[in-house]
């Protein structure tokens, strides 16, 4: 009941961020950036890096950032703690607890478990000792199942694991998708144009796991081209990553597509052409951005959709990445681990759209109006 | 004396002009036919034929396709083709439930910031946006954790989680729509003679929307399956869907046998369904919106 | 067609552009021929689809592809146009003829600063860039009447509608063209603007020696700017001849309707508008058996029938085409 009465509160208070006023935007945004900086500084150089960190973050904000993307954290800082919140509300709800199963405990072993990893039975209790002891000793807690570690000790070698595989898979996307739908868009109704859009629909019409299964009985056990799995060379990157892209390939393709074939109809395309300009300026000055543009509108949910899908293609190349460690901790109950694998993958996607937000004004003069 | 240019002399409604305009597109004519053909199997030749999924014969398992088995049969002998066709039957209604609950959500929620605006607009679609970026299949896994022991295999819950993840994307849509017609004079005009807001917005403005909501709810019905496809990889689907056997399938690859009928034909089946849903569902937004046609 | 061709800055001939649309084809405009002199400001005037912009975007072959056909010749001084592969033709545009639209707004390319879009054309033609490629842009922006180096590094959609008209046609003059084709510049902007921008045209005309090609359907920016006046119709050239003898005595029951049909100032109120009824005709392409004006005309009449009435050029220089009798069109009601 008060969980659910927190929660409602948070959402409350997100809403409200709606009618911050200009000036305060400004101070509480590079406030709660320097904030996060601070803490995520600290992991790697100590209480003292920390505080420097934090405020260089802090004042870099206040000068330098756009006012559009303050207005995003003052937004997106409490949106993360409340899903951190939410989750650690979801788990607490789930049936069975991570000392369940522990030899036949007694209650003051129970008892006794929950006082030493700090897991009292109540869910806002959890969540007031997990961040008291992130914030505070700077820390994501010890592992209640793998003995004697912390989380991110846990997470931090499969950590770069999953960031190079999703950054690759993303950035495979991208070249492969704008490639293939400009072209399909310049040369429309053309057999190149028909070929494309073809595999960018066969790209959204089966999963990755499917893509990613057939690969690998095509390359690996009939071809031997590549390893079937596991992790350690650039061979082994291949596939997974082939496989993570492919369906926002499709999407991204799809969208460069329609992208340039609205631009060319611009007025603006046909005033390059009155000037005289080659085509290849033509099109590459003049009209790549309109293609681009709603490109970079779908990055945040490329990522989001690629996130999702490393979930399963970890799995099925066995992969040493943060999605085992998530499911494992899911299925076990270690509360520490979820949230922590939580916190990173969440707070990957806010800095990457923040980062997207970036973009996008550095790409529509329009949009960067808004620098108050 | 003047020559005037032919006037058409049957009004057609805009639905039945874009109805015309999809029947024209043959790509997604054959997709509605392949639907058609797929949920009619699913649901009755398992009957007609009476097929057992589940009936294991040990002795026959792993049979590559043949007269009797023609999908072949399973690791434990189960009849490969029953079990195609009774997993489409969850697959297709997950497909379908779920996007009703998206629907329902999403429509909802769009159309009441829409139709309000300003700040009210701004603050419910800050949430949106935000929930937009999330992997939110995190959140769903950890749901149908949740759920694991209670309900393994059961579909409830997982209707909901998914309808849950895709109504954003409809809210969005549903929201663009009701913004702009909210602003059109004929709006105006039932405004001025005192029609209440849910009226208004019941009887005007939605069924302007309508269009809208169908294009995207056929498009969204592929996504769902292929999410659905994901959990039961990760063991929290429905127990017998093209998703779980696609799993299975992909489990038993090894470099002696690759058994690629387990893998095949679930693909296969899941592959051309989800094809002819994105047919339909692009036919359907050409046909409505021919000026968007590219 | 002037009396020495010669001197034609341009010269365009029997130019006939016509569009396959699926099954269906479209013959936008049949048989036209004029020509500029150094320095003229030429009107060409119609009703929208009398195929006025697509003669215009032929010149620079800017015309819609795939196009049909496109046939005749157009002839820049000693150069023939039609027909020249499209590497020579960019050499044409925006350096020895240049165009201006209708919209400023999205003529120009929103995601870039003014200097880059006019930087691109002194770098193509010009091969000018750096600081001698800035000189020259303020200049000709002083010429156009923004001074100041601030407007360079803005965008088009920080600037006022009669500015970005005056960026486009600053755009247009940087290379010092021979011929400026204006299609409608003045259609978008409110009256005051649409003075300003002719006044400008004006002085530039007579600056450069410059020929204005400038398209429009308003026959008071014709009276005010347009040395001579061609006027189309379905396509077809339908009268031309100077200014201000074919709006006080025009020739053709069109040119005679549209000035009828123009609402005047000095009218007393209680006037009846005089709207032309009727839609132009589709054009697809077979012989026409009768003038194409005919379904519409007040004047039509038996000899109007039977086939097409051939241009003419009246004994006072004029071109016609009509079967009626040049008093009787002079007696006016």
């Amino acid at each position: 009941m008060i969980e659910a009465l927190t929660l409602l509160f948070g959402l409350a208070l997100l809403a409200a961020t709606a009618w911050c006023p200009p000036r305060w935007t400004r101070i509480l945004g590079s406030l709660l950036f320097g904030f996060v900086v601070g803490v995520v500084v600290r992991f790697s150089f100590g209480g003292a890096g920390g505080v420097v960190g934090g405020l260089v973050a802090a004042g870099v904000a206040f000068r330098f950032l756009p006012l559009l993307v303050l207005r995003r954290v003052v937004f997106l800082v409490p949106a993360l703690v409340l899903l951190i919140f939410a989750t650690t509300v979801l788990m607490y709800k789930a049936p069975g607890n991570p000392f369940a199963n522990e030899r036949a405990s007694s209650p003051q072993v129970e008892a006794a478990l929950r006082a030493q990893y700090g897991v009292p039975k109540n869910a806002n209790q959890f969540f007031g000792i997990y961040m008291r002891r992130l914030l505070v000793e700077g820390t994501l807690g010890p592992s209640i199942k793998v003995q004697g570690r912390t989380v991110e000790q846990l997470i931090a070698p499969a950590f770069p694991v999953s960031l190079s595989l999703g950054l690759l898979a993303l950035t495979l996307s991208v070249i492969f998708g704008l490639s293939l739908g400009v072209l399909a868009g310049l040369k429309r109704n053309s057999a190149a144009d028909y070929l494309s859009m073809g595999l960018a629909l066969i790209g959204i019409s089966l999963p990755s796991f499917v893509i990613g299964a057939t690969m690998m009985i095509v390359f690996s056990l009939w071809l031997g081209w590549l390893p079937v799995a596991g992790w350690g060379s650039f061979k082994h990157l291949v596939m997974p990553a082939l496989a993570l892209s492919l369906p926002s390939s499709a999407v991204i393709a799809r969208l460069a597509r329609s992208g340039i074939i609205e631009v060319m109809q611009q007025d603006f395309v046909r005033t390059a052409r009155a000037k005289g300009l080659p085509e290849s300026w033509v099109i590459g000055r003049h009209a790549l951005r309109g293609a681009v543009i709603p490109v970079v509108s779908y990055l945040g949910p490329a990522a989001a959709a690629i996130m999702t899908g490393s979930f399963v293609v970890e799995v099925l190349f066995a992969i040493p990445g943060m999605g085992q460690w998530f499911v494992k901790g899911a299925i076990n109950r270690d509360y520490s681990v979820v949230l922590g694998t939580a916190i990173v993958y969440f707070g990957m996607v806010i800095l990457f759209n923040l980062l997207v937000d970036l973009a996008y004004a550095w790409l529509d003069p329009r949009v960067r109006e808004e620098r108050a | 004396m003047t020559t005037p240019a032919r006037i058409d002399a049957a009004p057609r409604s805009p639905f039945q002009l874009a109805f015309r305009r999809l029947l024209l597109n043959r790509a997604a004519v054959a997709g509605a036919l392949v639907i058609v053909v797929m949920c009619v199997s699913c649901v009755l030749l398992p009957i007609l034929l009476q097929l057992d999924p589940n009936h294991t014969q040990p002795a026959l398992r792993n049979l590559p396709p043949s007269s009797r088995f023609p999908f072949g049969t399973d690791s434990v002998g189960r009849d490969v083709l029953a079990r195609v066709l009774v997993g489409g039957r969850a697959s297709l209604l997950v497909g379908l439930a779920s996007t009703a609950v998206s629907v329902l959500v999403g429509v909802s929620y769009g159309a009441v910031a829409g139709f309000y605006g300003g700040k009210v607009d701004d603050a419910m679609m800050r949430f949106v946006d935000f929930l937009y970026g999330l992997p939110y299949m995190f959140l769903v896994i950890l749901i149908m954790l949740m759920f694991s022991e209670t309900a393994r295999g059961e579909m409830l819950p997982v209707f909901l989680a998914l309808g849950l993840v895709q109504w954003l994307t409809m809210a969005r849509i549903v929201r663009g729509q009701v913004l702009t017609l909210r602003n059109q004079e004929f709006v105006q005009a039932a405004e001025l003679l005192g029609a209440s807001d849910l009226r208004i917005l019941v009887r005007h403005v939605l069924p302007n929307v309508v269009g809208v909501i169908v294009v995207y709810a056929t498009l969204m019905v592929p996504s769902v399956i292929i999410l659905e496809s994901f959990l039961s990889f990760l063991g929290l689907g429905v127990a017998l869907s093209w998703g779980q056997l696609v799993s299975d399938g992909v489990a038993v690859v090894n470099p002696i046998r690759s058994y690629w009928w387990l893998l095949f034909w679930p693909s296969a089946f899941l592959g051309l369904t989800l094809l002819s849903l994105n047919f339909i569902g692009d036919g359907l937004r050409d046909a409505l919106d021919p000026k968007a046609r590219t | 067609m002037s009396q020495n061709a010669a001197k034609d800055a341009l010269q365009v001939r029997d130019l006939s552009v016509s569009f396959v649309n699926r099954d269906r084809t479209v013959r936008a405009v049949e048989g036209v021929s004029f020509a500029l002199l150094p320095g003229e400001v030429v009107g060409l005037v119609g009703e929208s689809g009398c195929g006025k912009s697509v003669t215009s975007l032929s010149i620079l072959g800017l015309h819609e592809k795939p196009a049909g056909r496109v046939s005749g010749s157009i002839r820049l001084g000693e150069q023939e146009l039609l027909g020249l592969p499209n590497a020579e033709l960019r050499r044409v545009r925006g350096n020895r003829i240049s165009m201006i639209f209708q919209d400023p707004l999205t003529s120009l390319n929103p995601y870039l600063r003014v200097e880059e879009q006019l930087g691109e054309v002194l770098e193509l033609h010009l091969k000018m860039t750096g600081q001698p490629a800035r000189a020259r842009m303020l200049e000709i922006l002083k010429q156009v009447g923004i001074p100041g180096e601030e407007r360079l590094r803005a965008y088009p959609h920080q600037l006022s509608g009669g500015m970005r008209q005056r960026i486009c046609i600053a755009m247009a003059l940087l290379c010092n063209p021979e011929v400026l084709i204006a299609d409608e510049p003045t259609t978008m902007l409110d009256v005051t603007i649409q003075s300003q921008i002719l006044d400008l045209l004006r002085g530039l005309r007579r600056a450069r020696g410059m020929s204005i090609l400038f398209i429009t359907h308003d026959l008071g920016v014709v009276a005010e700017l347009c040395d001579r006046v061609i006027v189309m119709y379905a396509g077809r050239i339908v009268e031309q001849g100077p200014t201000a003898e074919l709006l006080r005595r025009p020739l053709h029951p069109y040119t005679e309707a549209l000035l009828k049909s123009t609402p005047r100032v000095e009218v007393k109120g209680g006037g009846e508008l005089h709207p032309i009824a009727g839609l132009p005709p589709r054009l697809s392409g077979e012989k026409l058996t009768e003038c194409a004006f005919a379904p519409r005309c007040t004047r039509v009449r038996e000899g109007c029938r039977g086939a097409e009435p051939a241009l003419e050029t009246t004994p006072d220089g004029r071109l016609r085409r009509c079967v009626i009798p040049i008093a009787e069109m002079l007696e006016r009601s």
